[in-house]
């Protein structure tokens, strides 16, 4: 049972006549062994070249951030020289110029007024721009992507034939910076986009939207009920809710017949923001119907009463409600609580004595 | 009998060999599907700063549930650093899972809760609840803390279901450390796709010999000890190799128990946490993911890569083991409970790909391995074994281990680069050299052991004893 190390190194000496087993295993070894060595080069290689690449953007970020600085803040500055300057001497290759991007945009994010137009100004100064605009000829969905997030960041107005495809991309990531870049830009009717939007929006889409529209557009509010028949129910959704958002009370007649639309979230959505309006006739159209109703529906009505109505609208829901909706049973009787906060405790004992009924 | 003996060998090492094959296969598969997922990760989220988003109030509540069993020790401090999580609108349930200790005396003090009548049912059965308490100090208002009977950390989890409030809930240990962005980043699949999302889930880290400052991981340290080390490179291999293919592919079929985010009224629907295994994290998913596909409701699991979440792992062998012990019972029930998905295409992928390669490569490869050795043995009472070749496939086994190891590590290098200390590098280099002589026999030992009990009926966790996490000082 002892290993004849002589045996085995009679074994290894003569490789044409080893047992093919043994050929496949030295080979799989020298396979694996190769690959190895290969990541490992790799991984020392890519920490080597990310430490270098860090380097080198640190280097730049300090450039720039004292030539920023003095850029927008120091008047004896003399820009056109400066400019010309940096431009030549810090501005040739692919990282330098990404980083100035980068460093421009985040200088942009937190300033205002002047100071962000100037840097605006700037960038084009820099031509960047027309870097930008190469990378979004490229056919890579992320430089798209990332050249328009650019663009509409810093508000540069590019043609409108270059964006306007990319609002029905395949990629989420190019939708949403195509979107957001016809928002920022736009002096009115920043949702005007919306019209040519074949692609359902996404949650968050629409609160990346709403945040812009709340936070960048400073035009006039757009009439959002343009788009409640919209082809897209995330549009018409999306548009029903903005109406509540920016109280256009305006709108509540182009509402109501949404209760009766047959997608339950268009329904849902037109009670929220009917309710949000304090649309009076509301309860009027909806307890009606509540037995008809899905559990969402039904649930959304007893928060309509809690806001809009009073014990007696409440009591009208009671013997509507199945006994094994517990869901429905704990929202009514919290809203009962809510309506009579002096009995409390009665409520409670009921509540325990149905739970016990229910074991 | 010499004959009969080497057909033997032959017809083992042919086996043996398929399988190994059909492994390896697999691994390159996942590797490849992994790499593509990263990058892609990657280019989508390089260029836009999201945490912006954290200042809208738009973002969906969400509810988060930390189960707590003889947590005492660390209770108060876990607790506010969940407090502190940034996140628009956050509710935290502490359910107290019947500690035998101080726990929840201490939380009533630290947090002035009172008992409050709160209305709820129990959609999904639990242990009777004793009370839910409430802060009377508005700053704590988002927390409620649960006490219960004892039941288990399933029966934790259903109980903060059926009392949290929102309709997103996310499932979290309670001494977890989470990133700021955590609770963004891992509700981005729900709110970002077409489809329904049921759950999304996210990278654990090892936090052992990291420097924590107030609940928050600020220096990313490679832990002193092998055993830790070694479980360092064990979860790159989980999550940015394994884990990411399968989201690729869409047949992920487990998000960790230690935080995972999920759709409530699916998990409600599908009947909660199964109390009844070890293994619940995984079956949640399995049973929400079938219940799915048989009603033909498109869907979509979501998984970030990004490292979210920092948990302490096992750092004696005695605690390794109980938990691979579970880990390796939990994956066995679970695929006996789902055992009609296995090679159903009506499961799609789930069937077809995910539940094979769970049964063939995680549950059974540790028994096969276990009978490699048994089969070594016998060959080598009988003086039956070739040396040279015993050699070859050791080593072949060795290099595939070792270059397995280092493809993960180049996927953290490519992807997050989280240990940035060049000597971490060289450090976890020599660990895959070591994990599969010293490591992976205890790993296997544990599988094999895990079946056995699980053969003779046990149902117990094990006790996970936790050291704690230390607090190193940063380095000026």
């Amino acid at each position: 049972m002892t290993v004849n190390l002589e045996i085995l190194l009679d074994g290894f000496s003569n490789f044409t006549d080893w047992a093919w087993i043994l050929k496949i295993n030295v080979l799989i070894i020298s396979f694996f062994l190769f690959l190895t060595l290969c990541l490992i080069t790799l991984i020392l290689g890519l920490r080597l070249f990310k430490n270098f690449r860090n380097k080198k953007k640190q280097k730049q970020e300090n450039l720039l951030i004292d030539f920023l600085n003095s850029y927008l803040f120091d008047e004896d500055f003399e820009k056109e020289e400066q400019i010309k300057h940096f431009k030549k001497n810090h501005l040739n290759t692919e990282l330098e110029i990404k980083v100035t991007i980068e460093e421009i945009l985040q200088f942009h994010k937190n300033l205002k007024g002047e100071s962000a137009i100037a840097l605006e100004e700037l960038f084009l100064l820099f031509q960047l721009d027309v870097f930008i605009l190469k990378d979004l000829d490229k056919n890579n969905w992320f430089d798209t992507a990332k050249a328009i997030y650019a663009l509409s960041e810093l508000t540069i107005d590019v043609s409108v034939d270059k964006i306007a495809p990319y609002l029905n991309a395949s990629r989420d990531e190019v939708r949403q910076q195509s979107q957001l870049y016809f928002l920022k830009t736009a002096k009115t009717n920043p949702l005007q986009f919306l019209d040519v939007t074949k692609r359902p929006l996404t949650t968050w889409q629409q609160i990346y939207i709403e945040n812009a529209l709340k936070n960048f557009y400073e035009g006039p509010t757009p009439d959002f009920a343009q788009w409640i028949n919209h082809e897209l129910i995330s549009v018409v959704e999306f548009s029903i809710r903005l109406i509540a958002r920016y109280n256009q009370f305006e709108n509540i007649p182009k509402l109501v017949p949404f209760l009766k639309h047959n997608k339950e979230s268009i329904k849902i959505e037109t009670i929220r923001s009917l309710r949000k309006l304090g649309y009076e006739e509301l309860l009027d159209l909806l307890i009606p119907n509540f037995e008809k109703e899905n559990l969402l529906i039904q649930k959304e009505i007893l928060s309509t009463i809690e806001q809009l109505g009073d014990f007696n609208d409440l009591q009208k829901i009671r013997p509507l409600i199945a006994a094994d909706e517990w869901e429905l049973k704990i929202k009514y009787m919290n809203i009962e609580r809510f309506f009579l906060p002096e009995k409390i405790e009665q409520i409670n004992i009921e509540t325990m004595l149905e739970k016990e009924i229910e074991i | 009998m010499d004959f009969a003996l080497h057909k033997i060998t032959e017809i083992a090492s042919w086996l043996f060999l398929i399988y190994g094959a059909i492994i390896c296969t697999g691994y390159l598969f996942s590797a490849l599907f992994s790499l593509i997922e990263i990058r892609d990760y990657k280019r989508r989220n390089n260029f836009v700063d999201e945490t912006a988003m954290l200042q809208s109030l738009n973002l969906p509540a969400i509810s988060i549930l930390a189960p707590a069993y003889n947590e005492g020790l660390n209770i108060v401090e876990n607790v506010r650093s969940l407090l502190t999580i940034n996140y628009p609108s956050v509710e935290i349930v502490i359910i107290n899972d019947g500690s035998k200790d101080d726990s929840l005396n201490k939380l009533i003090e630290e947090y002035e809760l009172e008992k409050r009548d709160v209305l709820y049912h129990s959609f999904i059965p639990t242990k009777t609840i004793r009370g839910i308490y409430k802060s009377r100090n508005k700053a704590f208002k988002s927390l409620t803390v649960v006490d219960k009977e004892n039941g288990g950390k399933a029966d934790a989890l259903n109980t903060g279901i059926n009392i949290c409030e929102n309709s997103i809930i996310c499932c979290i240990d309670v001494d977890c450390i989470l990133e700021h962005d955590a609770m963004l980043k891992l509700i981005k699949p729900f709110l970002n796709n077409e489809k329904k999302v049921i759950a999304s889930g996210g990278v654990i880290r090892v936090a052992n010999s990291c420097v924590i400052e107030d609940g928050r991981i600020i220096e990313v340290r490679l832990p002193k000890k092998f055993i830790a080390r070694v479980q360092v490179l064990e979860y790159f291999r989980a999550f940015l190799m394994g884990r990411m293919a399968w989201s690729r592919v869409d047949g992920l079929l487990l998000i960790s128990g230690a935080f995972g985010m999920f759709d409530k009224p699916t998990v409600i629907e599908a009947g909660g946490y199964n109390t009844n295994t070890v293994g619940e994290d995984m079956e949640l998913l399995v049973r929400m993911r079938r219940m799915m596909r048989e009603k033909n409701v498109q869907y979509s699991v979501g998984f970030v890569p990004d490292p979210l979440c920092w948990t302490e792992v096992p750092q004696s062998w005695k605690v390794l083991q109980s938990q691979r012990n579970r880990w390796t019972r939990g994956t066995a029930e679970t695929l006996y409970i789902h055992k009609k998905m296995l090679f159903n295409p009506k499961y799609k992928i789930l069937g077809m790909l995910s539940t094979p390669f769970w049964f063939f490569f995680e549950w059974l490869a540790p028994l096969i391995e276990f009978l490699g050795i048994l089969f070594f043995l016998f060959l080598l009472l009988f003086n039956q074994i070739n040396w040279i070749i015993f050699l070859t496939f050791f080593l072949a086994v060795y290099t595939f281990a070792f270059l397995f190891s280092v493809t993960a590590l180049f996927f953290e290098e490519y992807s997050f680069q989280q240990y940035t200390k060049p000597k971490y590098i060289f450090r976890l280099l020599g660990t895959a050299l070591l994990e599969p002589l010293l490591y992976h026999p205890v790993i296997m030992w544990s599988a094999v052991m895990g079946n056995f009990d699980l053969m003779r009926g046990k149902k117990k966790w094990g006790v996970m004893t936790r050291a704690g996490l230390t607090n190193p000082v940063k380095n000026k």
